[in-house]
């Protein structure tokens, strides 16, 4: 029935993670065709080799610009690494190439839902259903859930498929739509507490990061009252960089919640965190995540740093990548530079939390105690549960003699560090703040730590 | 208590202790300091104006009652030079910049053939001169301290105990003491120190900041020494400047100054009472005393920091990256800072 979707699908899934002792083993029967050439380009790409696989993808396509795979692989290589209008070229190619072809059908779908195309990504997708038989369009539009579910079970690859459009749903903002379909395809079921489950999820300790994820996700399609959960899911999301997402489900999350406080919190968050009303092109979300790994995971300064620029340049609003331009800055040694960059990215986003923080602590660091104190005063108010912007304002408080100024940040940052992380997240500020107490003030200044305590508030 | 900085500096670098006699001679035009005689022929010299550097020798200090105290204590105007002296910074300052010359670089410096490892070497001995860091903490205090302060540090440094207390940081600082200081921590594990003398060396490091101090002259070694070798990296390993930089910064962390300086307070100051030691807290936590740990503990840091840098610069110039990269390529790994 949906056989031929099932296996245009699984072409996809395992063309990249083909294993690399088979890859090799191929290519060396292949010699430098071009055949061989994609095939070493994959095996770069699962040893981690990106650049090394995209240049690979490359040469091959340049070497038989008519051979589908190797615009496909051109194509995906260049999309993972952010080369976005190469992908887009590529793609067009291997289309070209083969305009019924369902393995490409289904790369331009997730290609345009990364850059935004969502009209184009479904059309891509109904495509691909309208080449099966028309029972089976039937079958997979209508048939109840308890009949779809053991067939996504069955197939992961079919499952893929619907998450794509679930996700393509939400993207575009259709919350409610990306329910019906995910309840529809049995992928969540009424009635079952997704929310317990994924915090018992989040508490335990044999779950990855990935399944915890999912788990939220599943909250938020299948518990739509389900605040608490929901809320997570969109700062995981933030913290990510899926800004777009993100602010859907915080959004939600605000919504559903019955606490007036909590819906306070929400709409600072949506505001300090998640830019307010700037808006952030999907092309420029999609790169900014890309260009963190690439610069993060990769070491890849360079290529990072174009990206960055280009994000910029689609969303100069966004505050995020100005963060990274100044890291990159410093990474070069560059101070000043980089405390450019920042205040750059202040004037993009005023209100921009962490802008603020990075700013406070980067002009704690070149000891300018008036103008780190200013900057870090800002970002408490922003978001006054930033211990590691507050101790950084009680140390620029303490190096100017503001000894008051630094007993009430501290007091503050301790509470609220034991009230919600335990003891341990603030031990070296909690010991000085006792010999302080005990002593006076002391001659060495008191210690920054900045401590990763609250999901959503962390990236950057 | 700048003697007690520069002991926990050393105890932290791991140099090889051999603070004997610091030798001075003029090579071209320029003053060479080392720690090892000049080779025959070579012409001693002292700085014009000023007292050569005392040689911090065996036996130099001991412990017990100075002539000073015997003689009365002095009420004359104090001068800087005089602070100095009887603070012991002076006598230890010679040790302190002939071993941070030693490690610094240290690890790096056997890729070389033996004759840039010469090179270096006399690089080193150049940039981190005593006197230079005697200069840069002299001039700091001349410039920054006021006559009211100067006299109230004399008043202690002049004391019989003041005395006592630089001789016993000048006696633990000396090669022979390290034994008897190693023997001295691993007491402690089975005899702790008792609660009131350790609350007093606590509030000492709180006062002068010593454990924070030290780390950041270590760290000025480390990320100098880390640069440097960053730069004479071949170009597909080279680290940047900023990658450095927090590397070295990170390490900070890990240092745990405190307890290092704690043991290491405990057996100089061991044959003081209670009574005395707090005597010698309430001083460094006096203006004065906080004064003087304030400007020289931040002008030697400065003066370590210039002279690794300049070393660096100069050690660049001399050997171009590419003869580290060949060496580095005959040993092994990518650079380690």
């Amino acid at each position: 029935m949906t056989g031929r979707i099932i296996a245009a699908i699984v072409v996809v899934v395992l063309a990249l993670s083909a294993s690399t002792s088979v890859a090799q083993r191929r290519v060396a029967a292949l010699g430098d065709s071009p055949a061989a050439l994609v095939e070493r380009a994959r095996a770069a790409y699962n040893q981690g080799r990106y650049q090394d696989a995209l240049e690979t993808a490359r040469r091959a396509a340049e070497a038989a610009p008519r051979s589908l795979p190797a615009q496909l692989a051109r194509g995906g290589m260049a999309e993972f690494m952010g080369e976005f209008d190469e992908a887009s070229q590529a793609y067009a190619q291997a289309q070209g190439l083969a305009p019924d072809d369902n393995t490409t059908r289904y790369r331009l779908a997730l290609f345009s839902t990364r850059v935004g195309d969502y009209d184009r990504a479904l059309r891509e997708l109904d495509a691909i259903l309208a080449t099966q038989p028309r029972t089976a369009q039937l079958f997979f539009r209508y048939a109840p859930a308890f009949l779809q579910k053991p067939l996504l079970q069955q197939s992961p690859a079919l499952e893929q498929f619907v998450q794509l459009q679930i996700d393509i749903m939400m993207e575009k903002g259709d919350l409610a739509g990306a329910r019906r379909l995910a309840r529809g395809h049995g992928i969540v079921e009424p009635g079952r507490d997704y929310c317990t489950e994924a915090n018992a999820k989040k508490r335990g300790k044999g779950s990855s990061d990935d399944d915890v994820f999912k788990a939220f996700r599943l909250a938020a399609l299948g518990q739509p009252d389900s605040a608490d959960c929901i809320w997570w899911y969109g700062q995981w999301l933030t913290d990510e960089g899926y800004m777009r997402l993100g602010r859907l489900m915080v959004e939600e999350g605000t919504r559903v919640t019955p606490i007036p406080a909590n819906k306070e919190s929400g709409r600072r968050f949506m505001r300090i965190r998640l830019g307010g009303e700037r808006p952030v092109a999907k092309r420029a979300e999609s790169l900014f995540m890309i260009a963190k790994q690439r610069y993060l995971r990769d070491g890849d300064a360079d290529g990072a740093a174009r990206l960055f620029d280009e994000i910029l340049r689609l969303s100069p609003a966004f505050a995020r990548p100005y963060s990274y331009k100044a890291r990159l800055a410093l990474d070069d040694g560059d101070r000043d530079a980089a405390l450019r960059w920042l205040q750059r990215g202040i004037e993009a986003d005023s209100e921009s939390w962490r802008t603020w923080h990075n700013l406070g602590r980067l002009l704690l660091e070149a000891e300018r105690w008036e103008d780190a104190g200013r900057a870090l005063a800002r970002t408490v108010e922003l978001f006054p549960d930033d211990l590691g912007g507050r101790f950084a304002l009680a140390r620029a408080l303490y190096a100017r003699s503001d000894f008051e100024g630094y007993r009430t940040q501290t007091e503050l940052a301790l509470r609220f560090a034991r009230a919600c992380c335990g003891p341990d997240v603030a031990k070296a500020p909690a010991d000085f703040f006792t010999k302080f107490q005990r002593w006076g003030p002391g001659a060495a200044l008191p210690p920054t730590p900045d401590p990763r305590t609250i999901l959503g508030w962390n990236q950057d | 208590m700048k003697n007690v900085v520069v002991l926990v500096v050393l105890v932290a670098l791991a140099a090889p202790a051999h603070a004997g006699e610091i030798y001075r001679w003029v090579e071209g035009s320029t003053v060479v300091y080392s720690d090892r005689p000049p080779q025959d022929g070579v012409v001693g010299t002292e700085t014009p104006g000023r007292e050569p550097l005392p040689a911090v020798t065996a036996g130099a200090a001991t412990i017990g009652p100075s002539s000073s105290a015997e003689n009365g204590v002095s009420t004359a105007p104090a001068t800087v030079d005089e602070i100095l002296e009887l603070s012991g910074a002076r006598a230890q300052l010679a040790g302190l910049a002939s071993q941070l010359g030693a490690g610094y670089l240290l690890p790096r410096r056997h890729q070389l053939d033996a004759r840039d490892a010469a090179r270096v070497a006399r690089i080193i001995e150049q940039h981190f001169a005593p006197e230079r860091f005697y200069l840069a903490i002299h001039d700091e205090l001349g410039r920054r301290v006021e006559r009211e302060q100067l006299d109230a540090m004399a008043a202690w440094f002049r004391s019989p105990l003041g005395r006592r207390v630089t001789e016993l940081e000048i006696a633990a600082s000396k090669p022979e003491a390290a034994p008897a200081a190693v023997a001295f921590a691993a007491r402690l594990k089975t005899s702790p120190a008792a609660p009131a003398r350790l609350e007093l060396l606590q509030r000492l490091d709180w006062v002068t900041g010593l454990s924070t101090d030290t780390t950041d002259v270590v760290l000025v070694i480390f990320r100098s020494g880390a640069r440097a070798a960053a730069t004479a990296a071949a170009a597909d390993r080279r680290i940047r400047t900023g990658v450095v930089e927090r590397r070295v910064e990170e390490m900070r962390g890990e240092m745990d100054m405190a307890n290092m300086a704690l043991t290491h307070m405990l057996y100089v100051y061991s044959p003081l009472t209670d009574a005395e030691l707090k005597a010698y807290v309430d001083f460094l936590a006096s203006p004065a005393g906080r004064v003087y740990n304030r400007i020289s503990h931040a002008a030697l840091l400065r003066a370590v920091r210039d002279a690794a840098d300049r070393t660096a610069t100069e050690i660049m110039r001399a050997i171009p990256p590419q003869r580290w990269a060949a060496s580095t390529q005959k040993t092994a790994g990518p650079p380690a800072p």
